[in-house]
């Protein structure tokens, strides 16, 4: 069980949220159904019969996850703007309003 | 497509693993496929999905053995023990005498499982296999006192095709109606009520009644049905078949899923832009 996917199921589970993140890992829903046994054998969600919850050693185990997991460096949470840097000039580069016109 | 929760996976989860279906070849498609239509539904629309789920029946080629040995075991519990020949016929009508049907692929397995089956049906020299109407009428054909005519099919849905079988052999004139006995693995009950009106004789492996019209008590089965009228609505797009042909509310797949089954299970959908593959997809492979 990957820390990562059971940081997100066990976020899931404590907001009452849908899988629909865990899809956007890659997971299908057979990983994640394997993933959820997974957790509930390892004690992390309780299973009743309406309700499906963390226990006790779920929430300690969000809160280490969260606290390992955490991304301290903005750059892997904040995804550049690739489209929008412009390539470095060149020191002798003459500017001209129209590159294909040699002419004034 | 909607999210799907938690615990509509760990539900599922639970049905197929209580039924063995992790067990069966395919199963991750059908379960992939189950959660992706599950997602495209409601809460009142998922629990009725799951709870017809629990009562689905997939039945697979490699079960057809024990099923079929069911049939015989109940032939003998029945008394129906002709001491004569064995006709075994395939259900199908003359117009698909060129066509390969499920009463087919019965009676070649049948040949395979004879050996298991309970005296006297274990002796193959007792049967003769009879492959279309057109040819019986050219054979000579005739049926002594003690021998008896089995029809065989995977599935009786609305009983149909069975009248209209029963109807072609009655015009041959060569079977006596006491002589039919008409054995299928799985039947709603309105075909074994055809049979019994007609007085003829049958075994059947599995019984089952509508899905939903049968099952829930009144005011449970109004809501199950508008349930089921809005799923139909969101991903069902052929009117034909809203609640299976003739609205059989099936919940049945064999080798092939009979379109008596609700069609949520086996027709495939769109869901806002996406084509969807529905849990146990019903394919016809087209003839040259």
């Amino acid at each position: 069980m990957m820390d990562k996917e059971l940081h997100l199921l066990l976020s899931i589970v404590d907001k009452n949220a849908g899988v629909e993140v865990l899809i956007d890992q890659g997971l299908n829903y057979g990983n994640i159904a394997i993933l959820i046994e997974t957790a509930i054998k390892s004690g992390y969600i309780v299973s009743e019969e309406s309700d499906i919850k963390l226990s006790g050693s779920g929430k300690e185990k969000l809160a280490e996850l969260r606290g390992q997991l955490k991304k301290l460096d903005k750059d892997t949470w904040i995804e550049r703007k690739k489209d929008a840097i412009i390539t470095k000039l060149d020191p002798d580069f003459i500017y001209l309003p129209n590159q294909k016109e040699l002419y004034f | 497509m909607n999210d799907l929760d938690v615990k509509s996976i760990i539900k599922l989860h639970d049905i197929f693993s209580r039924k063995d279906w992790f067990q069966q070849l395919g199963h991750s498609q059908v379960h992939e496929n189950f959660c992706k239509l599950l997602a495209c539904l409601n809460t009142e629309e998922k629990e009725l999905m799951l709870e017809l789920c629990d009562r689905y029946d997939w039945i697979t080629f490699n079960s057809y053995g024990k099923y079929v040995q069911k049939l015989f075991e109940g032939l003998v519990s029945s008394g129906i023990v002709p001491s004569g020949k064995i006709y075994l016929f395939p259900l199908k009508s003359k117009e698909d005498r060129t066509t390969s049907k499920s009463g087919d692929t019965l009676v070649y397995m049948l040949q395979g499982f004879i050996h298991f089956l309970q005296p006297p049906f274990n002796q193959a020299g007792i049967y003769s296999i009879i492959e279309g109407l057109d040819r019986t009428s050219n054979l000579t054909f005739t049926m002594n006192k003690d021998d008896a005519f089995f029809v065989l099919d995977d599935f009786l849905g609305t009983g149909d095709s069975l009248l209209k079988v029963l109807e072609e052999i009655k015009q041959l004139g060569k079977v006596p109606i006491e002589k039919i006995v008409v054995l299928a693995l799985v039947a709603h009950k309105n075909a074994l009520a055809i049979l019994d009106k007609l007085g003829i004789k049958y075994s059947v492996a599995l019984v089952r009644d509508k899905g939903i019209s049968d099952h829930y008590p009144e005011p449970q089965k109004t809501d199950k049905i508008s349930a089921m009228q809005k799923i139909e609505l969101k991903v069902t797009t052929k009117k034909k078949f809203q609640f299976g042909y003739k609205g059989s509310e099936g919940l049945v797949t064999m080798i092939k899923t009979p379109n008596n089954t609700f069609p949520v299970f086996w027709l495939p959908y769109k869901f806002g832009n996406a084509k969807l593959e529905p849990p146990f997809p019903r394919f016809q492979i087209n003839k040259l």
